[in-house]
C-alpha cells in the first residue's frame, strides 16, 4: 500500500494513458450510439449554440446586406435582361421537364418530393478543421435517425452521423471520410464522390469503369445504388477531369452548388437506404 | 488544480466551446478559422505556468473531442502538450512581449496539429499532415498567433477582475 502511495503519480499517469488509449480506440470509428456523456453535452449546449448561432448569423447578415446594397443597382439592370432571356428558357424547360420525368421513372430514381423531410436550422459547426460537419437543431425526438440524408435546394449536403434527443451532427460531403455513390448524368457512368482534407470545397469523383465518360460541365447526381442516399439528388458540376493511378482511374473535380460555409437551413430526408422512406 | 478551479475552468471553457462551434467558423478566412479553445489554454499557460496551462489545455482539448465525437482524448493530450510548451518557452524568454506571445502560439499550434494528425493516423485516420501543412495548419497557426495577444490581454483583465478565474495568491506568478 505504501509502495502504491509512493508511486501514486506514476500509477495515476499510467491509468490516465490507458484510459485515453481506450477512449480513442472506442471513438476512432463511426459509432452507432453516442455515450451518455456525449448525449448530455450535445443536448445541454444545443440552446446556447442555437442562440449564439442566431446572433452571429444576424450580425453577419446585416454586414452582408450593407455590402450587397452597392451591387444591387448593377444587378437590377442585369436582371431585367435576364427576365427576357428566362422567358425563352422557361418554354424550353417545360419540354425538358416532361422528358426528365419520363427518364426518371425509367431509371427508377426516387423523386425527392415523395420523401418526407424535416426542416432544420444549423446551430453549430465542427470545432476543428479536420471534420467537416454541422450540428442541426433536430434530433431523435423529431424522427431523425443515423445515416439519413441531408439536402438543401442547391443539392446534397451530407448525412446524419450522430443523433441526440434534440440535435444531430451531419457529416458534410466535403468531409474527407465521406463517400457518395453517384452517376454522371449524361453518360450514366457510375462512380464515387469523396471529400477532401483542407480548405477547398471541391469534391473528387472517381469512375468505376475505365471506359466511362465524364467531361467539364456534366452534372453529378446520387446513384441510389446501395448507398445512404436516394437516387437523383444533385451533388455538383464537373469543373475538371483527369486520370489517376497511372492512367487506370478516370477522375474529376466536382464543385457543389451548396455553400457549405453559409448553411443556415437544411432538410433532413426521412429516408433509410434499406427501408426507403420513413414517414 | 482543486475542484473549484476545475469547475471554473470547465465552465469557462464550455462557454468558449459554444462560441467556437457557433460563431468562430463564421470568422473563417478562406475556410481557416482560429481555435479559441487552444488560445484559452495557451493564455492560461502564459498567465500562470506550463503545468497549469497543460491542465487547462487537456480540458479544452477533451471538450473539443467530445463535441467532434472522434478520437476522444487525443486533442486533450495535444493541447496539454502545446500549452505546457508555451508556458515553458515564454518563461525562458521575455514573457509579455506580444511578439513572443505570437511566435510561441504560432509554433506550438503547428506542433499540436502535426502531433494530433500523427496520433490519429495510428488509429486509422487518412489525413496526411504534409498535405495540409501549408493549406490549413500554418494559416490557422498564423490566425491563432495574431489573436493570442488580444485573448491574453482579455484573459488577464478578466482574471484581475476575478470574473473568469480565481487563483491562490501563493501560486500567482503574474
Amino acid at each position: 500500500m505504501n509502495h502504491l502511495h509512493k508511486h501514486r503519480r506514476t500509477v495515476g499517469a499510467l491509468v490516465g494513458v490507458i484510459l485515453i488509449v481506450f477512449l480513442v480506440s472506442v471513438t476512432a470509428r463511426e459509432r452507432e450510439r453516442l455515450s451518455v456523456l456525449e448525449r448530455m453535452i450535445a443536448d445541454a449546449v444545443a440552446p446556447l449554440q442555437s442562440g449564439a448561432s442566431r446572433i452571429a448569423t444576424g450580425v453577419i447578415s446585416v454586414i452582408d446586406t450593407l455590402v450587397e446594397v452597392k451591387m444591387l443597382k448593377d444587378e437590377n439592370a442585369y436582371l431585367h435582361n435576364e427576365i427576357e432571356r428566362m422567358k425563352q428558357v422557361l418554354n424550353e424547360m417545360d419540354e425538358l421537364r416532361s422528358e426528365n420525368e419520363r427518364l426518371r421513372e425509367l431509371l427508377g430514381f426516387v423523386r425527392r418530393s415523395e420523401i418526407p423531410f424535416v426542416p432544420a436550422q444549423v446551430i453549430g459547426r465542427s470545432p476543428t478543421h479536420w471534420y467537416s460537419s454541422i450540428v442541426i437543431d433536430k434530433g431523435s425526438n423529431d424522427g431523425i435517425e443515423k445515416h439519413m440524408p441531408v439536402v438543401t435546394a442547391a443539392g446534397l449536403v451530407g448525412r446524419v452521423v450522430r443523433v441526440s434527443a434534440r440535435t444531430s451532427t451531419v457529416m458534410l460531403i466535403t468531409n474527407h471520410e465521406s463517400s457518395v455513390g453517384v452517376l454522371v448524368q449524361p453518360s450514366r457512368d457510375a462512380g464515387l464522390v469523396t471529400g477532401r482534407v483542407g480548405t477547398g470545397t471541391t469534391l473528387t469523383l472517381r469512375l468505376f469503369s475505365r471506359d466511362g465518360h465524364v467531361q467539364v460541365g456534366d452534372s453529378i447526381v446520387t446513384s441510389g445504388f446501395g448507398s445512404f442516399f436516394p437516387g437523383g439528388i444533385f451533388v455538383g458540376t464537373v469543373i475538371s477531369t483527369g486520370m489517376e493511378e497511372q492512367g487506370l482511374v478516370i477522375s474529376a473535380s466536382v464543385k457543389p452548388e451548396v455553400n457549405f460555409d453559409r448553411l443556415e437551413e437544411v432538410l433532413v430526408l426521412l429516408y433509410q437506404a434499406d427501408g426507403g422512406a420513413n414517414p | 488544480m482543486n475542484y473549484k478551479h476545475l469547475l471554473i475552468s470547465v465552465a469557462s471553457l464550455s462557454g468558449i466551446l459554444v462560441l467556437q462551434v457557433s460563431v468562430v467558423p463564421l470568422l473563417a478566412i478562406n475556410r481557416v478559422f482560429p481555435d479559441f479553445m487552444y488560445l484559452a489554454a495557451v493564455s492560461s499557460s502564459l498567465a500562470k505556468n506550463g503545468a497549469w496551462g497543460a491542465q487547462v489545455g487537456f480540458i479544452a482539448g477533451f471538450l473539443s473531442d467530445l463535441i467532434s465525437g472522434r478520437y476522444v482524448g487525443v486533442r486533450g493530450v495535444c493541447f496539454a502538450l502545446g500549452a505546457y510548451l508555451a508556458g515553458i518557452i515564454t518563461a525562458k524568454v521575455y514573457r509579455f512581449h506580444f511578439l513572443s506571445v505570437i511566435a510561441v502560439t504560432f509554433l506550438t499550434y503547428i506542433l499540436v496539429e502535426t502531433v494530433y494528425l500523427s496520433l490519429i493516423a495510428i488509429f486509422g485516420s487518412t489525413i496526411n499532415p504534409k498535405e495540409v501543412l501549408f493549406s490549413v495548419i500554418i494559416p490557422a497557426a498564423a490566425y491563432n498567433g495574431i489573436l493570442q495577444p488580444a485573448v491574453h490581454v482579455l484573459h488577464r483583465r478578466l482574471r484581475a477582475e476575478g470574473d473568469l478565474m480565481e487563483f491562490d495568491e501563493g501560486q500567482e506568478t503574474v
